[in-house]
């Protein structure tokens, strides 16, 4: 059996007409998630899955 | 909460949209690609976000300089919204952000690095920089300078000079367009198009390659410097003039092979592929190319041998890009991805998730020789033909294990399922014999030196099945034993303990007589000592000798065969390697063996 995408309700935002004013004011919950999901996808290969568990709980 | 109004604007990739991207046609996989593009650069705005927060959080003295390039960056957005897309989109960038993101949130990775962590940092500095002297903004910020040098990303390298390892130095706009100093010395730069790219004592300008016709460019830097694309795990090499000039012409000469008879590709790497990053060759006259997921857009190899060959790595290491863009939006494989297993194209054991990678890149190749075989000359299309052949099937391979190994997710199945399609459909397309029987060859040449080296048969198995055939006069005393079982096992072995592999070429010859000459050379050496180049010669003649049983077991079982032979070795007679197979294909005529033959 197939693993779900559940993950596509997850995916990166879209960022690309943000500024970076306000990039900095994102809510630190919303790029620490993202920043995870990215990482897993990377399976910690190469990655920073273990980096970003710690800054997710520094949030 | 922003949150809640992001979500609505998430990038979102559909299962049609893989399916369009595999299918790979001019077009139908415009939308997907430039999809990918955007959710890359929202990747590394979203790492910046990230490591900014990490970097104040965790009180690093660097945290002011990092603020000060951040908001230069900020500001040369609010007049140059493209200036600053385009550094921060760089591979470089990407390469960069993860990197601090890590070393600011995972001690031990701090602890490794041999760049202090505010020279690190500081390097956002420079994206800056180059960013403002592009948009034409005044500016004026501290950079770190290693060894007296600052690396611009895509730029080139300024070298004001120093005293030590690592300080700060400052770049700062000027009436004549930048300039760059340190305590040493300045070096005095012109603004961008004013002969910027002419080389000076303390200036290197980062060479640029643009080639092809008006909508269907390549247009990319030849990057043998900036230290954020030290991340392909290989060694890089500096260009001379004399091989940029080699470069530049293969580069040029590729680019048109693909526009001209490799459309589709063509656009996809024009779209991707943004810095080309020259590596040294681990073995004289074996090229490497490598792609990283950290760093969309750059593409790391040693010079092809000749433009068909680049062409070749610009369609496969284009898949790669393409496909770790994809797994960064929806994951394609899960727990359990780590499992070792053989891929086709690569001499050390690999991670299954891995596998896919390798299989969605390969498959590109197969699609680059299969539109190559009508081209050239007779012995070109022969060539084209023996790649696609090999392509073809080694992917098709490497895409049943893929569907069998259920580590997939629902998105990994859609892709290899449209692979799959495809690959069904070219293998019903004739090729002529020679080549379908010189790519089987090649293919099983690699096979069985892998299953030699990596395949750790169980001692006792052989053992036991060696004694059965010492003791072979009494019938019934066979083990009942399945070869898939003693087989088990995967034994990791450094690259560089079993050295590279030889090319197969050297295992095809001309006819059967060849063959049957060969194998007797094989039997000879085999005699002496085991030698896994010995086992793969003699399982490829057997193809072609005879008999068919040997072959199979040879085929399909040799580290068994191999295994029971050098148990053996000390017999007063030693062992025929033929017969070992011989008796090895007569139990699983009785039924003893679950020869799984492919």
């Amino acid at each position: 059996m197939p693993r779900p995408d559940h993950d596509q309700e997850t995916g990166i935002p879209d960022l690309t007409s943000l500024s970076l004013e306000e990039l900095a004011e994102l809510d630190d919950s919303v790029v620490a998630n993202v920043i995870r999901v990215i990482a897993e996808r990377r399976g910690g290969r190469g990655g920073y899955r273990e980096a970003f568990s710690d800054f997710q709980s520094a949030t | 909460m922003r949150g809640a109004v992001l979500k609505e604007a998430t990038h979102r990739l559909g299962h049609d949209d893989l399916r369009l991207l595999v299918a790979g046609e001019l077009g139908s996989s415009t939308a997907t690609v430039e999809l990918l593009r955007a959710a890359e650069l929202s990747k590394h705005r979203i790492l910046l976000a990230g490591l900014m927060r990490a970097a104040a959080r965790s009180q690093q003295d660097e945290y002011p300089a990092l603020e000060a390039a951040y908001l230069l960056l900020a500001d040369v957005e609010a007049c140059n919204v493209r200036a600053v897309r385009d550094v921060v989109a760089a591979p470089q960038f990407g390469s960069w952000a993860a990197r601090c993101l890590t070393r600011l949130t995972e001690p031990g990775e701090a602890a490794r690095a041999d760049v202090p962590l505010w020279v690190d940092l500081g390097r956002l500095a420079v994206v800056a920089v180059v960013a403002a002297v592009r948009a034409g903004h005044r500016f004026a910020l501290d950079i770190p300078l290693r060894h007296g040098e600052a690396t611009f990303p895509g730029t080139g390298v300024a070298r004001p000079g120093g005293g030590e390892a690592w300080e700060w130095g400052q770049a700062r706009s000027a009436d004549w367009g930048w300039e760059v100093s340190s305590p040493h010395g300045c070096v005095r730069l012109p603004p961008p198009g004013q002969d910027s790219g002419q080389p000076s004592s303390g200036w290197s300008p980062m060479p640029r390659i643009d080639v092809g016709p008006m909508g269907l460019r390549l247009g990319v830097s030849l990057d043998d410097r900036d230290p954020d694309l030290d991340c392909f795990g290989t060694a890089r090499v500096t260009v001379t003039a004399e091989e940029l000039v080699r470069w530049r012409a293969t580069v040029a000469d590729a680019w048109r092979i693909l526009v001209r008879h490799h459309l589709s590709s063509a656009w996809v790497t024009s779209r991707v592929v943004r810095a080309l990053v020259p590596l040294d060759e681990p073995v004289p006259g074996r090229s490497v190319s490598v792609t990283a997921a950290g760093a969309f857009g750059a593409i790391a190899m040693s010079l092809p041998a000749d433009p068909l060959a680049m062409a070749e790595v610009f369609v496969h290491e284009t898949q790669h890009g393409v496909l770790s863009a994809v797994n960064d939006l929806i994951a394609l494989t899960g727990p359990g991805d780590e499992r070792l297993t053989y891929a086709p194209w690569r001499d050390d054991p690999r991670p299954v998730g891995a596998l896919l990678q390798g299989a969605f890149a390969h498959y590109g190749m197969a699609r680059f020789w299969r539109q190559r075989q009508q081209l050239g000359r007779a012995s070109q299309r022969i060539g084209a033909s023996v790649e696609f052949a090999r392509w073809r099937e080694l992917t098709a391979d490497a895409i049943g294990a893929l569907h069998e190994s259920g580590v997939l997710t629902e998105a990994g199945l859609t892709i290899v399922a449209a692979m799959r399609e495809t690959l069904t459909a070219w293998q019903r397309e004739r090729v002529p014999t020679v080549a379908s029987e010189r790519a089987r060859d090649i293919s099983l040449g690699h096979r069985i030196r892998w299953r030699l080296r990596h395949l750790a048969p169980d001692p006792a198995a052989i053992e036991a099945l060696a004694s059965a055939w010492l003791a072979r006069a009494r019938p019934g005393t066979e083990p009942a034993v399945a070869l898939s079982a003693i087989t088990a096992m995967i034994r990791v072995r450094p690259l560089a303990a079993i050295g590279p592999q030889p090319s197969v070429l050297g295992y095809l010859h001309r006819d059967r007589a060849g063959y049957a000459t060969a194998a007797s050379g094989y039997l000879r050496a085999l005699a002496v000592a085991m030698d896994v180049d010995a086992w793969t010669g003699l399982a490829i003649a057997r193809q072609h000798t005879g008999p068919a049983g040997i072959a199979r077991i040879l085929a399909n079982w040799p580290e068994v065969v191999a295994g029971m032979h050098d148990c053996l070795r000390g017999q007063a007679e030693p062992p025929d390697p033929d017969a070992l197979a011989a008796w090895l294909e007569s139990l699983a005529d009785h039924g003893h063996l679950a020869a799984t033959a492919r």
